[in-house]
């Protein structure tokens, strides 16, 4: 059998017709051009470097938040759901006598820290910004939370409900939570987009560009292109007899 | 420090909001629930498995090399990026809790022609 060179792979028009609500044009619904263009972009991001530089501080100090927020709550015990679970943690060491610490009755509210936490995370690498979500201390950012998990919950009961388009028609039941919580989103993202268009025109229209760099752009230019020119037609193998030997003349004299 | 995905597509010269909306929310949407449930189920099976959590512990321990009563600050400082290369067992046990429960169990795409 002949293996293909190529495969076309598409993700197609009825994914794109669920998701494009929520996720328009995005890496998960395109095909094609743009999803070569955003694919691009994004390897960049999560390249060794980028991850090394920018990424790992952002997901180290989320998880130093997070794990500040469960010793805190072990330690104190003054929440009521901690009491209740730490009672059960206790249940659980008596019968499985392990050295470390259970973890299993915490399940459930861990689940739910890491869906905080791993938001903030992405969120600082993606969109630049910290939501906090984890401790809570920014409204708006909780409020995103909030409708993103209902807007993608709302999302994936499109795919076991074949009603959906009906139901978005008549803006009742879980298409009407969706439609609700996509505003939410929506204002949160444009208007971070909005500040960071702002911020990057502001920043172009303060960098001067004095005529000193220009010269020393095209002073480097010349440069480069002269060394470059030398480097191609400077080929010894093409020089006719005469001149090789001449060449290796010069060569025998420099080395004595 | 400028570093985001956002900014990254505004220095290419994108500028219309309603296509920044998507990439981000695509990215959020990928990475946030994935890794949220991944971790979880990682501790799961690590409660369940009490040797493994005893051997992951243990080598956190020993790449870091940080003392007993330690505080969480002085944990973070010693996790750095050569640390974690490392951490192979700890490594080992996140991909086989991937195996055992995939955070993405289906691939939406299709293959529509083989040239």
């Amino acid at each position: 059998m002949i293996w293909p060179q190529r495969i076309y792979l598409r993700q197609g028009w009825y994914h794109h017709g669920v998701l494009s609500d929520f996720l328009g044009d995005g890496i998960l619904t395109v095909d094609g051009e743009q999803w070569r263009h955003q694919r691009k972009a994004a390897s960049y991001q999560f390249s060794t470097k980028m991850l090394r530089d920018y990424s790992n501080s952002a997901f180290k100090s989320n998880a130093v938040k997070l794990a500040e927020i469960v010793s805190g709550a072990a330690i104190s015990n003054n929440v009521i759901e901690m009491q209740v679970r730490c009672y059960l943690v206790q249940l659980q060491y008596t019968k499985q006598k392990c050295k470390t610490f259970p973890l299993y009755p915490l399940l459930a509210y861990w689940q739910e820290l890491f869906m905080e936490s791993t938001l903030d995370s992405v969120c600082k690498v993606i969109l630049g910004v910290d939501l906090d979500t984890v401790r809570g201390t920014y409204k708006e950012g909780a409020e995103f939370f909030n409708a993103f998990d209902e807007a993608s919950a709302a999302l994936m009961y499109r795919y076991f409900n074949v009603l959906w388009r009906i139901m978005r028609f008549f803006n009742i039941g879980s298409e009407a939570v969706l439609r609700k919580s996509l505003r939410v989103t929506d204002e949160f993202v444009y208007k971070l987009i909005r500040n960071k268009i702002e911020q990057a025109q502001q920043l172009q229209d303060n960098l001067p560009v004095s005529t000193n760099t220009k010269i020393m752009n095209y002073l480097l230019f010349l440069v480069v292109f002269c060394i470059g020119l030398v480097l191609i037609c400077w080929q010894p193998e093409y020089l006719t007899g005469d001149e090789r030997r001449l060449v290796v003349k010069v060569y025998r004299i420099e080395r004595n | 420090m400028k570093g985001d995905l956002l900014s990254r597509f505004i220095e290419l010269k994108e500028t219309d909001p309603k296509y920044l909306r998507d990439i981000s929310l695509s990215f959020i949407l990928a990475g946030k629930d994935t890794t949220a449930i991944t971790l979880s189920w990682f501790l799961y099976e690590l409660c369940k498995n009490s040797h493994v959590q005893e051997k992951v512990a243990q080598e956190i321990r020993e790449t870091t090399n940080i003392a007993a009563g330690s505080s969480i600050d002085e944990l973070a400082a010693r996790v750095t990026q050569e640390n974690l290369e490392k951490m192979q067992y700890l490594y080992a046990s996140l991909n086989e809790t991937l195996r055992l429960h995939p955070a993405v169990p289906v691939v939406i795409s299709y293959i529509t022609s083989l040239t």
